[in-house]
């Protein structure tokens, strides 16, 4: 049966009178499936140990070793795969589609760092996930990008979310994984156009913090928004804030939020007050407004589809729009199936296909309005805070801390041995 | 660590990064290199080996030949393998030792580097300055939803081409309609020849070969007849049929209208009239009584249905009925009425007009983009007005549309409207319309002459004078045609000399052209009563149908499947054997 699933990479030798044997196909044997679970131990104590490390050790050094570990063993030795990240697909498809059975790592890996998310922060991303410790030791001179276009840019990541449940949920593929542009650079192996890409974000990496991880990772929205409500997540100073600034510095994410002065600590402005109400009475109309071009959207999502790009395949064909054939159209006249029956079956999916589109749509058009709604209201922020969906827990904030220094300072004054007067007894 | 031991330690670092980047660049670019020329499809498909099989094709003892493919076969997999282990070998140095290097590199020169004096940072100023950074952050979060709005709208310009889902009752589609941008822009060869989407089928020969007629119905009796329904207005244009979609026009004084009949059961499913925005409408045309305001047969692509009426206005309905396009191409205005029905060569729809005299340089062909109704081109004709419509065949595997008016019979490129030949043949006020058959073309001078014309030649191949019809259009069963005129006399000639075989003559009057169904010649009189001949050389008569004198039939009938629709003044008739699968 796996030879049957195997094709040849490269033709067979021209002529068969030279006695030539072809070699058997054969199948490297699965991997053991105890090492699945040795994965999930690997992930648990990775996520306990930066924990530790983060809200303990507050050492950024070792954040990075674990990086680096982490890097090396889920990236380049697993070969990004199990990956937390993509996981959000099987279990989608594992939530839509009775037929697919959840394989309890991926399980694990999706569910363990957002369960660590919401008591500690995002852990996961300060020194587990390759993705971000690839990314993070390619960090050189970090260039703080304005505000403003960090916003603006984060929304990709939501409908990066979106796009990747609508996909997974009907059964369009895994576009996270597809599109992962750091996978094929753990494997040494792939489509240049991705290597290339891999490549290109690497190369941002070395001025933009962190490029996938903020603007891109669907994973990362989900961990921000469990972390956003993390009770014992990294905090840049256990102490009082002097409010010396350095921290927001030494963040090259944007995820220190600055004080807010004591002159503007007031309450709501009558005009604050109507910007946040025509902001809330936005709300339900972009999520309409989501709803209706997300249904539109559907019949094109379609195309992803095997079924409907196989059904598109032979009616253009059928019609002359296309010449020549594929190899899934030759597959399918020889099969012998009727058109009719992959047509109805490519409009199913398409009807499906909108209505994810619409849900997406609906998903994407919150995101905007609640972040308009977050965006209209008045901080008060009496000290420099790391921003609890954001921050990605990397440690660089507590070495820039005098108030941290201090604090380490103390630790080892007393951890060290009391200087004895040397006196006889 | 001093100060000159740090900087030691930087350069070391920052040398090792840029020994790095080197390493990796080159090596990037090897890497680039045998990805592009390494594939294994070059296996496969290298020119110099499918040559050599196809030589060994036709030479398939060639002992050295075969030597030579198997040395050349041998090579191609030796360099294919060998650039692949250079890319394996490339991509694990380039990453796990560049990158490596350039990593330590890069961290050993930040380590190192010269510590800047912490930054003195100003307080904020007291002005609002973080509720205006706000406010541009949510302006931005507003251009990226509108970038993503963009996007989704570009996503939408291509959706899934599907053929159209199995309706469900009372849909819109049910109504007949299907999503047009669903659909390639035309439809290909085989569907427009399953279909009959115009003016005497495809092709314009009035014969389907594959259709299978009874041989006697009567309207009044319902002996044969599957359905009759009322047309709400008059017209002389023909049924066309598009799957189970029935088209035909009809008017009057006050309104151009299109209707869609369900071919299976007679329903009219929608019944639209043109409406030309802006401007006011133009004036009735003037036609005589025997030509109507509705002559022109529409046409259709299955997409949707064009229609052209003698006051100039054209308009493009889509399946469900809804108007896509319409505008004025007038004045169409001549003797006797314009007649001329459309052609449709995949995008573009062809109209034939010709106005009078060949001095008055008023005739044209004039091509519009089928799905906006957009002028593409025109080109001027130096004829008289005319009533005949234009065919689009296939001449040699090219197409070409074919137009009869005295003196002309021209042949163009339906593509750009070039002209590709001429014969000058013709005179008087041609009606009838050309038609091909086995090579041969045979075009009509009312009431003076037959020509057969062979595609391309400049000349014609043969006159004849025998049974010269009016207004009728010629048909051929490939080896012979026939023609009836107004007073009833049918002649049938030999296709390829022109030469009378036999001529009867039939007490009645016939304004409709002569059709072909199967293996029955259909001949439509104005009392509604249809004479089924066996086309052959004897006149054979095998059956008759009456639709009843009341209908004063002039349309051309239209055969197909096993049904044959005859268009009345009153009614649309369905004729279909009872026993009829």
């Amino acid at each position: 049966m796996i030879a049957a699933t195997i094709n040849q990479r490269f033709p067979p030798p021209q002529f068969t009178e030279t006695g030539h044997q072809m070699p058997h196909l054969t199948a490297p044997p699965p991997r053991a499936g105890a090492l699945d679970y040795l994965d999930i131990a690997v992930l648990f104590a990775c996520l306990a140990l930066a924990t530790w490390i983060v809200l303990r050790r507050r050492e950024r050094r070792e954040v990075v070793l674990l990086g680096l570990f982490s890097l090396l063993y889920f990236g380049f030795w697993r070969n990004g795969c199990v990956c937390a990240i993509g996981s959000i697909q099987n279990i989608t498809q594992a939530l839509f589609d009775p037929g697919y059975a959840l394989p309890l790592t991926v399980l694990a890996f999706g569910v363990l760092p957002l369960v660590f998310a919401l008591f500690f922060g995002r852990v996961f991303c300060a020194a587990v996930c390759p993705h971000g410790a690839f990314q993070d030791v390619m960090l050189l001179k970090p260039v703080q990008l304005p505000v403003w276009l960090e916003h603006g840019l984060r929304l990709l990541a939501y409908l990066y979310l979106g796009l990747a449940v609508v996909f997974a949920a009907t059964g369009g593929g895994y576009i996270i994984c597809r599109y992962d542009p750091f996978v094929q650079i753990f494997r040494l192996t792939g489509s240049l156009t991705m290597i290339l890409t891999g490549v290109i974000f690497l190369l941002m990496s070395t001025f933009i913090g962190r490029p996938y991880c903020r603007f891109l990772c669907p994973y990362g929205v989900l961990l921000g928004l469990a972390g956003s409500v993390s009770r014992w997540r990294a905090r840049i100073t256990p102490d009082k804030c002097t409010q010396c600034r350095r921290c927001q510095d030494a963040c090259p994410f944007n995820a220190i939020n600055k004080v807010t002065p004591k002159a503007l600590q007031i309450d709501p402005t009558p005009e604050d007050k109507r910007r946040l109400a025509i902001r809330c009475a936005l709300l339900p109309l972009v999520a309409v407004a989501g709803l209706w071009l997300g249904g539109l959207s559907g019949d094109s999502l379609a195309k992803a589809h095997p079924t409907v790009a196989l059904a598109e395949r032979i009616y253009l064909e059928d019609a002359g729009a296309v010449t020549g054939v594929t190899d899934a159209s030759t597959a399918f006249r020889a099969e012998g199936t009727a058109p009719e029956k992959l047509s109805a079956e490519a409009h199913a999916l398409v009807t499906r296909y909108v209505l994810a589109g619409r849900l997406c749509g609906v998903w994407v058009g919150l995101v905007v309005g609640l972040k308009l709604i977050a965006l209209a209201w008045r901080p008060r922020r009496l000290e420099y805070a790391t921003d609890a969906v954001r921050c990605v827990a990397c440690a660089r904030c507590f070495d820039h801390c005098p108030q941290e220094h201090k604090r380490r300072h103390a630790l080892r004054a007393a951890a060290a041995p009391v200087p004895t007067t040397g006196q006889p007894g | 660590m001093n100060e000159h031991q740090q900087k030691l330690w930087r350069q070391v670092s920052l040398a090792a990064m840029l020994v790095a980047l080197l390493f990796s660049g080159v090596l990037g670019g090897l890497l680039a290199w045998t990805q592009s020329q390494g594939k294994v499809a070059a296996l496969v498909n290298a020119p110099e080996l499918a040559r050599l099989h196809e030589q060994l094709r036709k030479q398939p003892k060639d002992e050295a030949l075969k030597q030579q493919i198997r040395a050349l076969d041998l090579q191609l997999r030796q360099s294919t393998f060998q650039r692949l282990n250079l890319s394996h070998a490339a991509a694990r140095a380039l990453f796990l030792g560049g990158l490596v290097l350039f990593l330590i590199g890069a961290h050993g020169a930040l380590v190192f580097r010269p510590r800047p004096a912490p930054k003195h940072h100003p307080h904020p100023a007291h002005h609002d300055e973080e509720m205006h950074m706000r406010q541009v952050t949510a302006l931005a979060v507003v251009a990226m939803l509108a970038i993503i709005v963009a996007f989704v709208a570009l996503l939408t310009r291509h959706p899934a081409q599907l053929p159209a889902p199995p309706a469900p009752a009372n849909s819109v589609a049910a109504r007949g309609g299907h999503p047009v941008a669903a659909l390639p822009a035309f439809p290909s060869t085989d569907e427009v020849r399953k279909n009959w989407p115009s003016f005497r089928g495809h092709d314009g020969s009035g014969v389907n070969p594959t259709a299978h007629i009874p041989t006697n119905w009567n309207a009044a009796a319902g002996v044969n007849i599957r359905w009759q329904t009322a047309i709400p207005l008059p017209g002389l244009s023909s049924p066309i049929i598009w799957g189970n979609a029935l088209f035909l026009t009809g008017a009057d004084e006050a309104s151009n209208c299109v209707y869609r009949f369900d071919a299976d059961t007679g329903q009219l499913l929608w019944n639209m009239t043109l409406k030309v925005a802006g401007g006011a409408r133009p004036a009735p045309a003037k036609v005589s009584d025997d030509t109507g305001l509705a002559a022109p047969t529409p046409v259709t692509d299955g997409r949707r249905v064009y229609a052209l009426f003698p006051n100039g206005e054209i308009a493009a309905f889509d399946f469900a009925g809804k108007q896509i396009w319409a505008r004025n191409i007038g004045p169409l205005e001549n003797s006797y009425g314009f007649a001329a029905s459309l052609a449709l060569y995949q995008d573009r729809l062809l109209i034939q007009i010709d106005r009078g005299v060949v001095e008055d340089n008023q005739s044209k062909l004039l091509a519009l983009d089928a799905a906006t109704g957009k002028d593409l081109w025109q080109k001027p004709r130096a004829v008289a007005g005319s009533w005949s419509s234009p065919i689009i065949v296939e001449v040699g595997g090219q197409p070409q549309l074919l137009t009869c008016a005295a003196p002309l019979l021209c042949a163009y490129n339906p593509l750009d409207g070039a002209e590709l030949w001429r014969v000058a043949c013709l005179e008087s006020d041609v009606a009838p319309s050309p038609i091909l058959a086995s090579n041969m073309i045979v075009a009509v001078a009312p009431n003076t002459a037959l020509f057969g014309v062979k595609p391309g030649e400049a000349k014609f191949t043969w006159k004849a004078e025998n049974g010269v019809p009016d207004a009728t259009s010629p048909v051929s069963d490939g080896q012979r045609f026939y023609i009836v005129d107004s007073e009833g006399m049918v002649t049938c000639s030999d296709l390829q000399t022109g030469k009378a075989r036999w001529q009867h003559e039939i007490e009645d009057h016939f304004y409709a052209s002569p059709m072909i169904a199967g293996d029955k010649l259909i001949l439509l009189s104005r009392k509604g009563v249809a004479y089924l001949l066996r086309p052959g050389d004897k006149f054979e008569l095998i059956g008759k149908g009456e639709v009843g004198k009341e209908e004063e039939c002039g349309a051309c009938p239209t055969p197909f499947g096993n049904r044959l629709y005859i268009r009345g003044k009153l009614h649309l008739f369905c004729i279909e054997a009872k026993d009829a699968k």
